[in-house]
């Protein structure tokens, strides 16, 4: 076979050499879930190969009001996760159980649109990644990380790092069908409602509407110092539609998919809105 | 570390006896399972993960065997269909299954009824939602899934009944 | 009533008990000791003539064994039907000169392992020049069309003809008399029938020089038929072993993998598996074709149809394979169960740049189905009808003749249409509630033998 070496490191560290000794030429394999679809399909031939599965990234932690979620760490685990509400939620409606078994949160930061359900929760979260390579850890914002979506060759994401949820949560996904389903659109809201009602803070992701997850920031702008009443939510969501960038493939046309980002967004706020 | 250059070999519980495979780098689990141990049940209908006629047991959970690397389950338990019941001790989905003509041609049917499996040993009495929910990564395009869920509900059932004698 | 052992009662599968243990065994589950794997070489445009195959770095990968192209097809033509009928040879098996859809076979790999095969497959340099494909069935029907098929057009020649039609009484004095004119068009897009089991096909060169093929085709002897005219040996040399195939619903007709691996299992003395990947299942087998279907009804105030005038567009893809036949399947069913007096049906099987079309469930038999009778639920919503009743007045009684020259037997349309209503409540107009088929009030009496 072409793949001559599979490699098991059991430390992030002895991953990270195998990083910066290979490079490029080592196909790291979070959960496989991607990366093993390819090799059969012929797109992807790797010489070298590497499972993070026990590398001591599987953990999910609680650590100063903050969750530390291992980039291995997979999908199953963070739907039966009791707290983070959004997050739950979005691993619950990704894949089928079997795939979460196997699916980490690390990979799915690298996924590509439709997928990569896990970002739209965590953008709106403000998460940030911690990424570690030969001799330096850093933390990024999941935004800029999702931007651009590169590392150095020596480089692995170790850990997610979210922060405390402030307010209220809200995560919606539409799909083709009701479960197991790539997203036509996904979109997750985290907002602070003052004691009057009004938006003193919120952040609004959207998934499916651009190469990678986003924020509708326009959308956003338009919350901030008001009331969730209808007219508001509606120019909201009419904001989130004019402003992503959605792509046509085999499950929905860019089209469908915007209309959907206005209706998806509509409902999330609507939904925040009740849910005094 | 472990390194697993060129071919090497992998040691695991599989339906409850342990078993050895020498296989090649990136080999995966169904493949040792089909092409090696020569264990058929498991079917390969896609290797993208998209189907679940693949599906299995590893430590009591469900996965894809297509996607799982065998390298990893070593020291691990996998449990197939053949490991649950056959011809002549039938398990109580497998009687369901045939008594409500839940498989046409059959070959979603090994994957099915490990996803069945693996709900009722953690969900004696589900409901037919959860059902559905737990077949989410199955697809059978002959025998329609209505059938399918009902064998299920009939499956839950008799184990109940089991377990109360 | 006597209780019968069999009717009406209900019987377990045969096969079941190997289901829902995992014993039946399946092409895919069949294994021999050295057996080497398949993988084709495709093209990647929609058209293009082949410049240059280089195999040779392939060739030179550790365990490939065998490099299969067109030159080692014996005959290298795949026309399905040529046993009834259809022409000319349109298909090759593996692609020499021009590839007429993304897709099309080129060349084949063998190796040790099925990974091996896989990379082989990815190192063979394609050399084409890409041509301007007709991927639309009304654009390749314009003389702007470039023509992709040899015989200088776009379509199936019936009889010297573009279209297959059929005629019956006077349509034109029919929309003449008619009190309405109700048009419909009605389209269907290709349709993948998606097997959990993909094609897979097993072959054995046994020592007494025959060949043991193992195949998961819906019609074993179509594809002794054809493997045996494709390799040119008598068909006394292939022992085809069939059985449990994982879903078939008609893209399993297709004499598609057992040829080439037969060709790689002579030319290796060795055993070879061929199983296509689900993107090749989905992108690359032939699919119930795309068909596109004009109605044209003339309607008296009462109901009764006295015109219907089709024209039907059946996209094929690139080769014929089941199509024309299909086409013709197609053409008898369109004007429906229905008595109609003046019908005119042309039936276009056209030639495009897209992945073969071929058999699936009802072989467009389902398009006219479809057609039919959302246009028999139009015309019920224009005259202001009650949808059964326009059925009922319409439905061939026995002893009608069909426009396609056949008389009606055993009609039982009011029958069921009777008993349907019962089942789901719908209390029937009066004028129809009695009608049977062999009760000719209101409609044109039998033809007389
Ligand atoms: C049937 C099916 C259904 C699916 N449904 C969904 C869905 O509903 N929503 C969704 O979002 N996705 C879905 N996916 C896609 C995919 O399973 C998920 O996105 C999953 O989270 C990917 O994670 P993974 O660990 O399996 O990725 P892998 O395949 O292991 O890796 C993907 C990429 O990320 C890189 N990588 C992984 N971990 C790291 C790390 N720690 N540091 C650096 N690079 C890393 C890998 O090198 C690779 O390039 C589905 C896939 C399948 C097959
Ligand atoms: S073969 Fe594993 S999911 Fe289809
Ligand atoms: S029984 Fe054929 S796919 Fe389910």
């Amino acid at each position: 076979m072409s793949t001559t070496a599979f490699f098991v490191p059991r430390t992030v560290e002895q991953a990270i050499d195998l990083k910066r000794e290979h490079g490029k030429n080592l196909v790291v394999l979070g959960g496989g879930t991607i990366v093993m679809g390819l090799v059969h399909d012929g797109l992807l031939f790797p010489k070298l190969a590497m499972s993070l599965a026990r590398a001591g990234m599987s953990d999910v932690r609680r650590r100063d009001g903050w969750l530390e979620i291992g980039a291995a760490t997979p999908i199953a685990r963070l739907a039966a996760l009791k707290g983070a509400t959004t997050l739950e939620r979005a691993a619950g409606m990704l894949g089928g159980p079997a795939l979460r078994t196997l699916a980490t949160a690390g990979g799915n930061l690298f996924a590509k649109a439709p997928y990569g359900d896990m970002c739209v929760p965590l953008l709106a979260m403000d998460a940030e990644l911690e990424i570690a390579g030969a001799g330096r850890r850093y933390t990024v914002p999941l935004e800029q990380f999702l931007s651009r979506r590169s590392l150095k060759n020596d480089e692995l994401v170790v850990s997610i790092h979210v922060p405390k949820a402030q307010g209220r949560g809200a995560y919606l996904k539409l799909g083709r069908r009701q479960a197991n389903t790539p997203s036509v659109v996904a979109v997750a809201v985290q907002a602070v409602l003052d004691t009057n009602g009004k938006c003193t803070d919120v952040r609004i992701a959207l998934g499916a509407a651009a190469p990678q997850a986003v924020r509708a920031k326009k959308a956003e702008a338009v919350l901030i110092g008001r009331r969730l009443e209808d007219a508001t939510i509606k120019a909201a969501a009419e904001s989130a539609q004019a402003e992503c960038n959605p792509a046509t493939d085999s499950l929905a046309s860019a089209w469908y998919r915007r209309e959907m980002v206005g209706v998806f967004v509509h409902r999330a706020l609507d939904e925040l809105g009740r849910s005094t | 570390m472990a390194t697993q250059l060129a071919t090497h070999i992998v040691t695991f519980q599989l339906n409850g006896r342990p078993h050895a495979v020498t296989v090649a780098p990136l080999t995966t689990l169904r493949t040792a399972l089909r092409e090696d141990l020569h264990l058929h049940a498991t079917k390969a209908g896609c290797g993208q993960g998209g189907c679940g006629s693949c599906t299995v047991l590893l430590d009591n959970e469900l996965v894809l065997s297509c996607l799982v690397p065998v390298t990893l389950v070593d020291g691990r338990s996998v449990t197939t269909l053949e490991g649950i019941g056959g011809p002549g001790r039938l398990h109580p989905l497998q009687e369901a299954f045939h008594d409500h003509f839940a498989a046409q041609c059959g070959y979603c049917t090994a994957g099915m009824i490990m996803a069945a499996k693996w709900l009722l040993d953690r969900n004696p009495n589900p409901t037919r939602a959860e059902i559905q929910m737990a077949l989410a990564g199955n697809l059978c395009r002959c025998t329609g899934y209505v059938p399918i869920i009902e064998a299920i509900e009939d499956a839950a059932r008799r184990m109940s009944k089991g377990v109360k004698r | 009533m006597k209780q019968l052992g069999i009717v009406g009662q209900s019987v377990k599968r045969s096969d079941g008990i190997g289901h829902v243990t995992g014993q039946t065994e399946y092409v895919d589950d069949v294994f021999y000791p050295g057996m080497l794997w398949l993988k084709m070489v495709r093209s990647p445009v929609s058209r293009g003539r082949i410049r240059r195959v280089d195999t040779s770095r392939a060739e030179r990968l550790p365990g490939v064994t065998a490099v299969v192209t067109a030159k080692d097809v014996p005959n290298n033509w795949y026309t399905i039907l040529c046993l009834i009928g259809i022409e000319p040879n349109d298909e090759p098996v593996l692609a020499d000169e021009e590839v007429m859809y993304e897709g099309e076979p080129i060349c084949a790999v063998v190796a040790e392992t099925e990974d091996i095969a896989r990379e082989a497959a990815s190192l063979v340099k394609l050399e084409i020049d890409e041509q301007e494909p007709v991927l639309d069935v009304e654009y390749a029907l314009t003389a702007d069309a470039p023509a992709i098929k040899k015989w200088g057009n776009n379509t199936f020649m019936y009889d010297g003809m573009n279209h297959r039609r059929l005629r019956f009484g006077d349509v034109d004095r029919g929309f003449e008399e008619a009190d309405h004119i109700v048009e419909g068009t009605y389209q269907m897009t290709p349709i993948e029938h998606v097997p959990m089991e993909t094609h897979v096909c097993v072959v054995k060169p046994e020592p007494n020089g025959r060949l043991t093929i193992h195949s998961n085709t819906q019609a074993l002897y179509f594809t002794m038929d054809n493997t045996a005219i494709i390799l040119k040996v008598p068909s006394n040399r292939l022992r085809l072993v069939g059985g449990t195939v994982g879903g078939g619903f008609g893209g399993k007709v297709d004499v598609i993998t057992e040829p080439v691996t037969s060709i790689a299992a002579m030319k290796t003395g060795r055993p070879v598996k061929w199983r296509w990947t689900r993107e090749e299942e989905f992108r690359r087998s032939s699919v119930r074709g795309a068909c596109k279907m004009e109605y044209r009804d003339g309607v008296m105030k009462d109901g009764r149809i006295v015109a219907r005038k089709v024209r039907s567009i059946h996209d094929a893809g690139a080769y014929h394979r089941h199509s024309p036949y299909g086409v013709q399947k197609n053409m008898a069913n369109l004007p429906g169960p229905y008595s109609i007096p003046n019908v005119w049906v042309d039936c276009y099987c056209v030639y495009t740049n897209r992945q073969p079309s071929s058999a699936m469930r009802g072989f467009a038999v389902t398009e006219a189905t479809f057609a039919v009778e959302v246009q028999m639920d139009k015309i019920a919503s224009v005259i202001g009808m009650d949808p059964w009743e326009i059925r009922m007045v319409n439905a061939y009684r026995n002893g009608h003749m069909r426009p396609v020259r056949k008389v009606v037997e055993d009609a039982t349309l009011l029958e069921t249409l009777k008993a349907a209503a019962q089942l789901v409540g719908h209390e029937l107009p009066a004028r129809v509630r009695d009608m049977h088929s062999d009760d000719y009030a209101g409609v044109a009496e039998p033809v007389q033998p």
